[in-house]
């Protein structure tokens, strides 16, 4: 017999007492609102912090001063035009990558299903350089993110129809890096192609994702996709609680699993498309993030998917603000940033779990 | 009165007729055995009356047409424990037991998404948190699974494994219980604990199908069987017309031994397969 873990050091039960007995029953969204606003105040004080540094590094007290439009008009200008839009993208790259992989995740029942690995995010990049360097983004402003957005979903979609299929979680993945290496090609080949060949800064650019040198304008262009889809992932929380069970036990406590999969799937193609659509593709936050914080809501797929929506965006922020912290003479990618503490956590991850997953 | 009516059900998967114009009907408070050899259909009558499969035919509960039924509320008169024991995340038994209650629980935009999302959104005092509360608890105890309630799921015995599944179908508060071989991993002990509960349950007024492979138990606890084989029922009734040795001859193709046991004032009968009729051997 194993020890019987005891949560927050209550004492067993012994006396069949029924109200003493209820007392001790753990509420079951205890912690898990404490934990979302830890995160959520973390996430907060990052955001000064990251208001903070840059070229010309500013007190807390300066930022402040600039954000609410008091102190020397270049503060207010650094702070409001070069680094909030910064601030706000990290959030929403954060936000879409961390709930859409927990939600993904949770839908194929596999814990390396996460945008980057499964290709949708190159996917998406390979649609937004589509049409940036074929001119249609110049027709209409909404044809890049709503390239973005498409190449997605069809990515998101097919990734489904092979889980569907009852294939392994080791060939959804093999079949998510075959995507991926397709879309990265492409995308190299279509600004090698490009009426006006870009340098080779462009596709590193796509390929890992940076959030630099972005406007307001960028993140109103993506604002309301982003929201929806997170808000569309948010919402399929007790629907993926129960999947726990499996899909016919599901469906007989009444769950309606065409729904889920509509809501998960295009709640990942709008967040994330429309995020890779002004940042490139950003990898791992999906993978990371959503396995760290499990045990914190005791593995609970549904509970799972707000403190990794914030914890996604902590991530981001933070590897934003290292970043610029290393002072490389030239500014590393945030991708390679989220790659390189992502790659060998994937690698770890695959490792600790062959035996009984792949 | 019948509770759960069956009428000429037919299901056909993939060109292939799993059930054939299958009548039934399920008395309430009755504990119905259906049992047949592997491939029979019982998991398909199970799961076409949970709704799971396409089917052809009527499937009634109180004289009403499941589905006619919305998913709600089919999910709060029918619970289903299906053969698959696999959990994909080692949640807690607690939490396991109260996703139970997911068809009592309100619609996300009424603000139980985000509470299930992490925001707390369900209150404590109110009517549907204290049913919710109230029958998990009652779920735990009467499957013996109270002290067990903070442990992973996964990190269960088979034995408890199996009461932690059984209670999480018994907190649903369901009218009709349809368990697909409930007892096919357990030990003997474990197989008569699990087989007394839904006994159990059929005395507190619910009705409970099961599947089972162990004639012996299903004699021992069932009012009455459904006897399938290829998709076409045998014979269906009391237990003694069912399980007679011409039917375990042709159904299973088993020479039986069939004693009884005197236990108090019932006679039970056991039936222990003992030789099997393949082709070309030896047994007579």
């Amino acid at each position: 017999m194993r020890l019987h873990l005891r949560w927050r050091g209550e004492q067993e039960n012994t006396t069949g007492d029924q109200v003493s007995a209820r007392r001790q029953t753990t509420p079951l969204s205890a912690g898990t609102a404490a934990l979302n606003l830890g995160l959520l105040l973390l996430l907060l004080g990052l955001s000064l912090m990251s208001l903070r540094f840059g070229a010309a590094p500013l007190s807390l007290s300066e930022v402040v001063a600039g954000l609410f439009g008091n102190g020397p008009d270049t503060h207010q200008l650094i702070v409001q035009q070069i680094r909030l839009p910064r601030v706000l993208l990290a959030w929403l790259v954060g936000l879409a990558l961390g709930v859409s992989g927990a939600a993904l995740q949770g839908l194929l029942r596999n814990p390396l299903a996460e945008p980057g690995l499964l290709g949708i995010s190159s996917s998406a990049g390979l649609g937004a350089v589509l049409t940036l360097y074929f001119g249609l983004s110049a027709l209409n402003a909404w044809a890049l993110p709503a390239a973005a957005m498409l190449f997605a979903l069809i990515a998101t979609l097919f990734l489904y129809a092979l889980a569907r299929a009852g294939s392994s979680n080791l060939t959804l993945i093999l079949a998510g890096v075959a995507v991926s290496a397709l879309a990265s090609a492409l995308t190299s080949l279509a600004l090698n192609l490009a009426p006006n060949p870009y340098d080779v800064q462009d596709i590193v650019l796509w390929l890992l994702g940076s959030i630099s040198d972005r406007s307001f304008a960028d993140v109103q262009l993506i604002l309301p996709f982003v929201l929806i889809g997170v808000l569309l992932l948010l919402a399929s929380a007790p629907a993926l609680e129960v999947l726990a069970l499996g899909e016919a036990e599901a469906t007989s406590l009444g769950v309606n699993l065409p729904r889920l999969r509509v809501l998960i799937i295009l709640g990942t193609a709008l967040s994330v498309g429309a995020c890779v659509a002004v940042t490139g593709a950003i990898g791992f936050v999906g993978l990371v993030v959503p396995h760290m914080l499990r045990r914190f809501v005791r593995y609970r797929p549904g509970q799972l998917l707000l403190p990794s929506a914030l914890g996604g965006a902590i991530l981001v922020l933070v590897a934003d603000i290292a970043l610029r912290l290393i002072g490389t003479p030239k500014e590393l990618q945030l991708g390679v940033v989220t790659a390189l503490v992502g790659a060998p956590f994937f690698l770890a991850l695959v490792l600790r779990s062959r035996r009984d997953m792949l | 009165m019948s509770l759960l009516k069956v009428e000429a059900l037919s299901v056909d998967i993939g060109g292939k007729r799993l059930l054939e114009n299958l009548d039934l009907e399920i008395m309430a408070g009755e504990l119905f055995g259906l049992i047949g050899p592997n491939g029979a259909g019982k998991s398909t009558l199970v799961k076409a009356i949970m709704q799971l499969l396409p089917y052809s035919g009527t499937v009634s509960l109180d004289g009403q047409p499941l589905a006619q039924l919305s998913a709600r509320a089919r999910a709060q008169r029918l619970a289903y424990l299906s053969q698959d024991d696999r959990l994909q995340w080692p949640i807690s038994v607690q939490n396991l037991v109260a996703l139970g209650r997911h068809p009592y629980r309100g619609s996300w935009w009424r603000g139980a998404g985000l509470g299930s999302a992490g925001l707390g959104g369900r209150k404590g005092g109110n009517a549907q948190a204290q049913a919710d509360e109230r029958a998990i608890e009652q779920a735990m105890q009467a499957t013996d699974i109270w002290s067990l309630r903070e442990r992973r799921a996964d990190e269960l015995s088979g034995g408890e494994r199996a009461r932690a599944r059984l209670a999480r179908v018994l907190a649903v508060e369901a009218d009709v219980l349809l368990a697909d071989e409930p007892v096919a991993a357990l030990d003997p002990m474990h197989q008569l604990r699990v087989m007394e509960l839904l006994r159990a349950r059929c005395q507190a007024g619910q009705t409970v199908v099961v599947v089972l492979h162990d004639l012996t138990l299903a004699s021992r606890f069932c009012d009455r069987l459904l006897l399938l084989d290829q998709g076409v029922a045998v014979a269906s009734g009391p237990v003694e017309t069912v399980l007679s040795p011409s039917h375990l001859a042709s159904v299973y193709s088993v020479q039986a031994i069939i004693g009884e046991h005197q236990d108090g004032d019932q006679v039970h009968r056991y039936i222990v397969p003992w030789t099997c009729d393949r082709p070309g051997g030896t047994s007579t």
